[in-house]
C-alpha cells in the first residue's frame, strides 16, 4: 500500500480514519480473546506502540531502583503494609468510615457496580449536577459509569489527558496507568483536530506538536473545570486513623476535580484502605517508581474534609463510595486473597511479553495483562473471561516486578485450576469452605475433550511401565512422525525423539534403580 | 516472617548440603525422550566427581504440563508416582528448570492437606537443578580440554532464572572453559514463549515471542545456543530451523562434558 | 440489611474461616524455603520503615543541594536567596514574566511581602472559579516543609492559602525557608507538626488507646499537598510535556539563613 504522508490528508479523511479506528476497536471487542490477540499481533504500528512503551517503562522503573538489596526490602515492606491493611480489613473500613464521617465527608458501600452508579447517580441528582468532570479512576471504569451517567442525560468528560483522547476516540483505556499508550502522535493529532472542539466552538488545528496538543488539550479542559457542577475521582490510598484520601497525578486534573466543583464524589474499591501515615510514603515511592520511574508524582493530594468555613474553595461535599464488586469473594479465597494487595501500579503489564506484543484491548477487559488476568475472572466471572488465562506462559517477569509481592503467576494457575476444576457441585462436610473457597464460574472451562486428555496423559505417566513402553514406540517410530502438527509446526520444526531414551541408555549404563539398603548413601563422602 | 516466594523475587538464600556420595537423576520427560545425551553427560560429570548417579527406571514426568493447566487431580496421580520413585534421603538432580521448580516450590503445594505431604516437602527440600548442584553442592571446577575455541549465546529458561534462581550458575559453569566464549542475546531475560502447553493453546502469541527470540539468539552470531532446559531448546532451535537459519543447541550438560573430556 | 452490613459480615466471616482453618491445620509449620501468601504480619515488621531508595540516609549537610536537585531535575526553577534579597528576587520574577495579576496568600508572611511589593494582592476574599481562570497570572504560596529526598514542598491549604491559588495559575511561586528542609516524606509523618496536621493520626493505636474517639475538635487539615514540580504528562506517545492542568512552571525560592548557604 503506498504510504501517503498524512499532512496531505484532507480534514475529512482524517475524520474517516479515526472512525475507523473507532469501529475496528468496537469490532474487536465482540470477539473471543483469540481473535483479539490475533488482531493485535497482526497489527504492526499497535505493536510498535506498545513494544516501544514497554521497553520505556520498564527502563524507567529499574532507573527507579539502583540498589537490589534495597528494593527487596522496599518490596518486602510494601507486602507487609498491604497484607496488614488485608489481616484488618473491616476494621480498618469502620475506622475509616468513623473517621471521614467525623471530618464531614459521607460514605457510601456499593456490593456491586449497577448499584454503585445509582449510589452516585442520586448523589448527583440530589444536587442538580449536569455536568461531571472526571479524574483518573480505574473503579468507575469497572463498574461501567460514564456510559450509566450518560445514558441518563449527565455529561461526564474525561480529564486525565490519556483518559480524554480515549474518550474522544470511544474507546477503553488499554493499560492502566497510561490509558491512551496504544496510540502514536499522529493518531492523536488527527483524533484531536477531528473530534475535538474548543470551547468558542473553533476548530482545533491539526498538529503533531507534542506541546500543542497538551496545550490545545489543556485549554479545553479548564473551561470544564471551571463550570462543572461535579468531580468524581478515585482513591490511591484512604488512610483510616485520620479519615484521609490521597490522591496521586502528575497533571493537576485529579486536583482540579476534586477543588474546582461543589461536588466530589470519590470511588474506590473496599481494598485500598491503610492504617495510618506511617505506611503511606513506602507505598507512594513503591507506586511512583514502579509505574512511572518517578520518585514521586507532581501531585500528591490529601483530602480530609469539605469545605471548612473561612476557606475560600474546595467543594461543599464529598463523598467516599466504597465498591465491593468481587472483592469480599476474593477475600475469601485463601490462595487468590493476595490479590486485594494490588497498588494498580501497571509495572506487571509493562514486563509482561504478552501484554507487550498483544496489547490492552485485547483482554477485552477493563484491567488488562498479569493483573487483569487475575482480577477480570474473579469480577465477571470464569465464564466470560476464563480465556485470557491461557494467555501466560508462566514466566514471572511480573510477580518479579510486583512492588508488593503478588505473586501473579501462581493467582493465574490457580485460577486455571478453578475454571477446570470438577467440584462444582460437589459438597463436602466443609461446606462453608467450598463455597467462600472458590471463584464465580467455577469449572465453566472444563471440557470433556480436555479432561480426557489429562487423563489419558495421567494413566500413561503414574504407570512406568506404560511409560517406558510409549517412549519405546516414540523412539523406535520417531522417523514416521508428522511433519507437521497444530499449532506448533506453524513457525517450527518438529522436534524427532532420539533413538533411545535415557531410561534405555541408563539401564545399559548399568545404573543402579535404587539405593541399595544399607549402603548408608545418606552420608556425605570425602 | 514472609519467607522464600517462587514468583516474586530474591529472598533468602537457599542453604545447600555438604557433597553427598550419591544422588539421584531426574531425567525428566523432554530429556528422557528428546535430549537423553544430556542424561548421560551429566551422569559422566557426577560420576567424574565421585558421586554415585541412581537413577530410578520408575520415574516419569514431574506432572507440571497437567499442574500449569490447572488438573490438579491428575497432576497429583503423577507426582506421586514421584514420590514413590526418589523416596530415599538423598539429593535429587534435576535436568531442567521447570521441573525442578516444580518439585522444589510446587510440590509442596500440590499435596497441602494430602496424605503425601510431608514426603512431598522432603523431596522439595532434596531437588536441585542441574546446574546449581554442580556449582553449590560439588564446587565443580572444570578444565576445557577443546582446542576448538567456540561462541555460545546461553538462554536461561524463566523457571531457570526467576524460580530457580541459577542464571548466574549457569553464566559460571559456561565461563569456567577457557576456549568458550560466552555471549548473551538482547533482551536476554524475556521469555523465549515456549511456555509449555502455552505454545499450544495460544499458539499465535508464543510463535511472536519464539521469532523474536530467535531474531535475538541469531544476531549473537554465536556458534551454538546452551540451554538449562529442553523446551526452550526445541522453541528456539525449531523456530530458526524452520526459518532456514538453523543453529546448533544443546544441553549446558552436554556441552560441559564434550569440552571437558 | 445493608450493603454496608453485608460487605462487612462477608469480610468477618471469611476471617473466622481462616482463622479456624488456620488452626486445625494439619500442615507442619512451614519450612523457611516455602511461601505462605496472606500470612499475618507480625507488628515489627511493620513498623520499619525504607528509606527512598539511592538516597540511604542522607545527612542534613546534603538535603539542600539534593531538594534542589530533585526539583530541577523535575522543570521547576530554584532561586537560593537570604531573607533580606527575597523581596527585591520576588519583584525581579514578576518583573521578568510580564505577569498581571498576582496573588498571594494572607498569612502574615504573604501580608507584609505585599507590602513591600504592591504588585502582589493579597487574597482576601473569595474569588470566583471566572476569575482564577481568566484573569490570575501567578500564585505565591508559602510552603510548610520541604522534602529533600523527592524534591517535594509541602502546602497547606487553608483559609489563608486557598487550594486553587497553587493549581490554576500558569505560574506557581512557592517560598521556602531552608530551616524547614526534611530528609523525606517518612520523617515528615514522624514529625509531630505533621501529627497535629492529622489530629486522629493514632501511630499508638495499638497501645490499646482509641486515639480517634479522643480528638476533641481537631479535625484534619482539609487539604495538604505534596508539590514537586510543574504540571505534566507523558500520555502522548511518553513524550513529556509540562503545564497539562495544573501550573505550566514552578519557581521555587530557597530562603537561606542570613549570611551564607548551609552546608
Amino acid at each position: 500500500m503506498k504510504h501517503i504522508p498524512v499532512q496531505q490528508l484532507s480534514t475529512s479523511e482524517m475524520a474517516a480514519l479515526v472512525d475507523r479506528e473507532e469501529h475496528d476497536f468496537a469490532d474487536m471487542q465482540q470477539r473471543h480473546f483469540k481473535a483479539r490477540a490475533k488482531m493485535s499481533l497482526e497489527n504492526e504500528s499497535l505493536r510498535a506502540s506498545f513494544l516501544g512503551a514497554s521497553n520505556f517503562l520498564v527502563g524507567k522503573r529499574q532507573a527507579m531502583f539502583p540498589d537490589t538489596q534495597q528494593l527487596e526490602r522496599l518490596r518486602d515492606r510494601g507486602e507487609a503494609i498491604r497484607q496488614h491493611s488485608l489481616n484488618h480489613l473491616p476494621e480498618l473500613l469502620e475506622r475509616l468510615e468513623k473517621n471521614l464521617t467525623a471530618n464531614g465527608i459521607q460514605v457510601h458501600w456499593a456490593e456491586t457496580a449497577e448499584p454503585a452508579c445509582q449510589l452516585i447517580h442520586t448523589i448527583l441528582n440530589d444536587n442538580h449536577a449536569k455536568t461531571v468532570v472526571k479524574g483518573k479512576s480505574m473503579v468507575t471504569e469497572e463498574i461501567e459509569l460514564n456510559h450509566y451517567l450518560e445514558q441518563r442525560g449527565i455529561e461526564c468528560l474525561e480529564s486525565d489527558m490519556g483518559e480524554y483522547l480515549v474518550q474522544l476516540a470511544k474507546e477503553t483505556p488499554s493499560h492502566i496507568i497510561m490509558p491512551a499508550i496504544h496510540k502514536n502522535k499522529a493518531q492523536i493529532a488527527r483524533l484531536m483536530h477531528t473530534r475535538a472542539t474548543n470551547s468558542d466552538g473553533s476548530d482545533v488545528p491539526y498538529s503533531e506538536d507534542v506541546d500543542e496538543l497538551i496545550g490545545n488539550a489543556r485549554a479545553i479542559l479548564r473551561d470544564k473545570f471551571m463550570t462543572a457542577d461535579a468531580g468524581i475521582s478515585g482513591v490511591n490510598m484512604a488512610v483510616a486513623n485520620s479519615g484521609t484520601l490521597c490522591l496521586v497525578e502528575n497533571e493537576g486534573n485529579g486536583r482540579m476535580t476534586t477543588t474546582a466543583p461543589k461536588l466530589h464524589i470519590a470511588v474506590s474499591g473496599i481494598e485500598k484502605v491503610v492504617e495510618d501515615f506511617s505506611q503511606v510514603p513506602d507505598l507512594l515511592t513503591l507506586l511512583t517508581r514502579s509505574a512511572t520511574g518517578q520518585k514521586i508524582t507532581t501531585y500528591f493530594n490529601m483530602i480530609s474534609s469539605p469545605k471548612k468555613p473561612g476557606e475560600k474553595d474546595g467543594p461543599e461535599q464529598v463523598h467516599l463510595v466504597l465498591v465491593d464488586n468481587g472483592r469480599s469473594r476474593m477475600f475469601s479465597h485463601d490462595t487468590l486473597k493476595p490479590t486485594l494487595q494490588c497498588i494498580r501500579c501497571g509495572a506487571c503489564m509493562n514486563h509482561c511479553p504478552v501484554y507487550a506484543r498483544i496489547g490492552g484491548h485485547a483482554y477485552g477487559s477493563t484491567y488488562p495483562g498479569p493483573i487483569g488476568q487475575v482480577v477480570t475472572p474473579q469480577i465477571g466471572g470464569i465464564e466470560k473471561h476464563g480465556d485470557m488465562l491461557s494467555a501466560c506462559s508462566l514466566n514471572g517477569a511480573c510477580g518479579e516486578a510486583c512492588p508488593v509481592r503478588i505473586p501473579l503467576p501462581q493467582l493465574i494457575r490457580e485460577l486455571r485450576a478453578e475454571a477446570v476444576n470438577p467440584d462444582v457441585d460437589h459438597v463436602s462436610a466443609d461446606s462453608i469452605r467450598q463455597v467462600f473457597n472458590s471463584v464465580k464460574g467455577r469449572g465453566a472451562k472444563r471440557t470433556v475433550a480436555e479432561s480426557l486428555i489429562w487423563r489419558g496423559w495421567s494413566l500413561l505417566h503414574r504407570q512406568p511401565g506404560l511409560y517406558r513402553l510409549m517412549t519405546q514406540l516414540l523412539s523406535r517410530g520417531r522417523k514416521l512422525m508428522p511433519a507437521r502438527l497444530g499449532a506448533w509446526t506453524e513457525s517450527r520444526t518438529m522436534p524427532q525423539a532420539a533413538p533411545h531414551s535415557l531410561h534405555e541408555l541408563a539401564r545399559k549404563r548399568g545404573l543402579a534403580s535404587q539405593p541399595v539398603p544399607g549402603d548408608n548413601l545418606t552420608e556425605t563422602s570425602k | 516472617m514472609s519467607s522464600d516466594n517462587r514468583d516474586t523475587g530474591p529472598r533468602s538464600a537457599r542453604h545447600y548440603p555438604a557433597r553427598p556420595k550419591a544422588v539421584y537423576l531426574l531425567g525428566t520427560c523432554l530429556v528422557d525422550s528428546f535430549y537423553p545425551q544430556a542424561g548421560m553427560d551429566a551422569i559422566s560429570l557426577l560420576e567424574r566427581e565421585g558421586v554415585e548417579v541412581i537413577f530410578p527406571q520408575q520415574q516419569t514426568c514431574c506432572g507440571q504440563p497437567a499442574y500449569n493447566s490447572g488438573y490438579d487431580e491428575q497432576a497429583r496421580q503423577v507426582a506421586r508416582q514421584q514420590l514413590a520413585a526418589f523416596a530415599a534421603d538423598i539429593p535429587v538432580v534435576v535436568m531442567m528448570g521447570s521441573c525442578a521448580a516444580m518439585l522444589h516450590h510446587d510440590y509442596p503445594r500440590l499435596f497441602a492437606g494430602e496424605p503425601e505431604e510431608a514426603q512431598a516437602r522432603a523431596l522439595a527440600g532434596r531437588s536441585y537443578e542441574f546446574s546449581e548442584f554442580m556449582v553449590n553442592v560439588l564446587q565443580l571446577e572444570l578444565t576445557d580440554n577443546s582446542r576448538q575455541p567456540l561462541t555460545v549465546a546461553l538462554h536461561t529458561s524463566c523457571s531457570a532464572r526467576r524460580s530457580m534462581r541459577v542464571a548466574e550458575q549457569h553464566k559460571a559453569l559456561l565461563s569456567s572453559l577457557s576456549g568458550v566464549q560466552l555471549v548473551e542475546p538482547q533482551r536476554a531475560t524475556e521469555c523465549c514463549g515456549f511456555g509449555g502447553t502455552f505454545a499450544v493453546k495460544q499458539g499465535d502469541i508464543s510463535a511472536a515471542m519464539a521469532k523474536d527470540k530467535a531474531d535475538n539468539m541469531a544476531a549473537t552470531g554465536a556458534d551454538m545456543i546452551v540451554s538449562g532446559d529442553c523446551g526452550c531448546l526445541m522453541n528456539i532451535a525449531g523456530t530458526l530451523e524452520k526459518q532456514g537459519r538453523a543453529m546448533p543447541a544443546k544441553h549446558l550438560a552436554t556441552l560441559l562434558w564434550e569440552r571437558s573430556q | 440489611m445493608s450493603s454496608r452490613e453485608r460487605i462487612l459480615n462477608a469480610l468477618r466471616s471469611s476471617q473466622k474461616i481462616s482463622a479456624s482453618a488456620a488452626a486445625s491445620s494439619t500442615s507442619a509449620a512451614m519450612p523457611e524455603l516455602l511461601s505462605q501468601s496472606g500470612s499475618e504480619m507480625q507488628p515489627e515488621a511493620l513498623s520499619e520503615a525504607v528509606s527512598e531508595p539511592g538516597f540511604d540516609t542522607l545527612a542534613p549537610s546534603q538535603w539542600r543541594q539534593t531538594f534542589i536537585q530533585n526539583l530541577q531535575d523535575n522543570h521547576a526553577e530554584v532561586i537560593e536567596v537570604t531573607a533580606s534579597q527575597l523581596a527585591d528576587q520576588l519583584a525581579q520574577l514578576l518583573q521578568h514574566h510580564k505577569l498581571g495579576r498576582c496573588l498571594i496568600g494572607s498569612s502574615d508572611s504573604g501580608v507584609a511581602l505585599a507590602r513591600q511589593l504592591p504588585q502582589l494582592e493579597v487574597l482576601e476574599r473569595e474569588l470566583s472559579n471566572d476569575e482564577w481562570f481568566r484573569q490570575v497570572d501567578a500564585g505565591v504560596s508559602f510552603a510548610a516543609f520541604g522534602l529533600a529526598a523527592t524534591g517535594s514542598l509541602v502546602l497547606i491549604t487553608g483559609p489563608q492559602e486557598p487550594r486553587r491559588l497553587s493549581l490554576v495559575p500558569p505560574l506557581h511561586i512557592v517560598i521556602i525557608q531552608q530551616s524547614r528542609l526534611l530528609a523525606d516524606f517518612n520523617q515528615l509523618v514522624a514529625d509531630d507538626e505533621w501529627q497535629t496536621l492529622f489530629g486522629r493520626d493514632g501511630r499508638d493505636g495499638r497501645d490499646g488507646r482509641d486515639s480517634w474517639d479522643d480528638r476533641a475538635d481537631r479535625a484534619p487539615a482539609t487539604n495538604v499537598l505534596l508539590i514537586s514540580g510543574p504540571s505534566k504528562t507523558a500520555d502522548i506517545q511518553q513524550t513529556l510535556a509540562y503545564g497539562a492542568h495544573g501550573p505550566k512552571q514552578l519557581c521555587v525560592l530557597l530562603v537561606t539563613d542570613e549570611g551564607g548557604h548551609h552546608g
